[in-house]
């Protein structure tokens, strides 16, 4: 069995596209991506002046016609801040120049960056307005949408519905790792999951048919104008980057919305408040890091764990999940 | 015998009546206790020791006393939802790589310490958790590209 493998950089991060299979059109498959990644950025990046959501941000207060790209993932931002009860709100942007992070994160100087205008709140994420009949959006005016919490999740899951749905494939956008099946003879794709502020793996899983999404304060960080260090999770309630006891929380759902939601808002509530809460979400698991270097899991995370003594992965049918659409 | 009835002869009747109904009466409470001894004993007899820990007070026992009484019972005395799968200044041990060729280096102890901020390069690239660890199948390499060139090795970061 051949394992195909694309690594390529976009979205200010580095991305990786993996297919199991022996089909002469793996390679095409994989060549193909780079170009439909590069179309949802040209769409859904708040870096480019004249992507579509910028466009779109600038004629807040009014129905602004969207493409089907765009509405799904206004859909996604608002069904990912439900999920998380507004903990994820796509109308963080302002609050996100507040802080410093203007530019794409590769040209962000982290020595310092400029001041903003004051932020204090953050809008509702309930007044995103959507008409899918029509295909339209509005946004209060004054108001502005930033997606950068949910375009990575939601493209690697659009994109590996699309990519070659009958064999094993495994797309990571910059964290986000969406994997479908697993390569023949193996208990799942093999994801290791790093120490903070390290190369150091953490530990390994397998996954399979599911998406991995992890939220952490111990990357995208830089040097605030009042030399105070920020890192890039927006708290809503604050309209700062949010203060928690977790460094980095990673969770496991068969939705990548899901996951990435899931992770966002367990980060802001503090170890505590969200591994009891992520315990109680369906198929949800989680392992969370904290500032203290203890590591804390929901009771069932364990089993993910490759060569742990709970683990029960093996060969098989173990942690099949349900169909998940979005 | 005249009609009229003396009065001694009903005096007897009520009498005889009286004490039938009270011996009936007092049969029947005999009755029901000894029943009630009855299942008391048997009751004793097929009592598991959790129900007899039911019966006793809501006093709380001791972790000891409830697995002697109760073994089938599993006790969590961390919170349910919540695995702790290293404490705060246990160093970590890398986890038992599946890929041999995979190099590890152990963590170091105590709280986790940020690195001190430095300017991102554009050649730098800036690393997400998690990361692909690859397969290690041998496939033949693929003629070079340009940017981006589809690979079958270790992926570099």
């Amino acid at each position: 069995m051949s394992i195909w493998t694309l690594t390529w950089r976009a979205m200010g991060c580095t991305l990786q596209a993996q297919i199991a299979s022996e089909r002469e059109d793996a390679r095409d498959a994989l060549n193909a991506l780079p170009a439909q990644v590069e179309a949802l950025e040209a769409c859904l990046s708040r870096f480019r002046p004249e992507s579509e959501l910028m466009r779109f941000n600038r004629q807040a207060g009014a129905w602004v016609d969207v493409s089907a790209v765009l509405l799904a993932c206004l859909q996604a931002a608002k069904q990912a801040s439900r999920l998380s009860a507004g903990k994820f709100n796509p109308f963080i942007l302002p609050a996100l120049l507040k802080a410093g992070y203007t530019h794409n994160f590769a040209d962000l100087d982290t020595q310092s960056a400029p001041e903003m205008h004051a932020v204090s709140t953050i809008t509702d994420w309930q007044v995103l307005e959507l008409d899918a009949r029509q295909a339209r959006a509005r946004i209060p005016q004054g108001t502005a949408l930033d997606l950068g919490g949910i375009a990575k999740a939601w493209s690697a899951q659009r994109l590996l519905d699309t990519l070659m749905p009958d064999v094993p494939a495994l797309l990571d956008f910059g964290g986000d790792i969406v994997a479908r099946a697993t390569p023949a003879r193996q208990a799942g794709w093999v994801v290791a999951i790093q120490e903070p502020y390290s190369d150091v793996p953490l530990v390994h899983i397998a996954l399979r048919n599911a998406t991995i999404a992890t939220s952490g304060t111990d990357y995208r960080r830089w040097r605030g104008a009042d030399g105070q260090m920020r890192h890039h999770l927006i708290d809503p309630q604050t309209a700062q980057p949010a203060h928690s006891d977790i460094v980095s929380l990673s969770v496991i759902h068969p939705s990548a919305i899901h996951a990435e939601a899931y992770a966002k808002a367990g980060l802001l509530m503090g170890s505590e408040t969200a591994l009891n809460w992520l315990s109680q979400q369906w198929h949800t698991h989680a392992l969370a890091v904290l500032q203290d270097g203890s590591v804390l899991s929901t009771p069932d995370f364990p089993s993910f764990i490759l060569d742990h003594p709970l683990a029960q992965f093996t060969q098989g049918a173990d942690h099949e999940y349900p169909t998940f659409s979005e | 015998m005249s009609a009229q009835r003396k009065p001694e002869d009903r005096s007897r009747k009520l009498f005889i009546r009286a004490a039938l109904v009270s011996g009936s009466t007092v049969a029947t409470l005999i009755g029901a206790q000894s029943l009630t001894w009855i299942d008391a004993a048997r009751f004793a007899l097929t009592a598991t020791p959790a129900s007899s820990a039911e019966l006793s007070t809501n006093t709380l026992l001791p972790e000891a006393a409830i697995t002697h009484i109760a073994p089938s019972l599993a006790i969590h005395y961390s919170a349910p939802s919540l695995v702790v799968l290293r404490r705060a200044g246990v160093p970590s041990q890398a986890s038992a790589p599946v890929n041999a060729n995979a190099q590890t280096a152990p963590v170091s102890l105590g709280s986790i310490q940020p690195p001190a901020p430095v300017v991102n390069q554009t050649e730098t690239i800036v690393v997400d958790q998690p990361v692909i660890v690859q397969q290690p199948v041998y496939v033949p390499q693929a003629s070079s590209a340009p940017a981006p060139v589809v690979v079958n090795s270790r992926s570099s970061r």
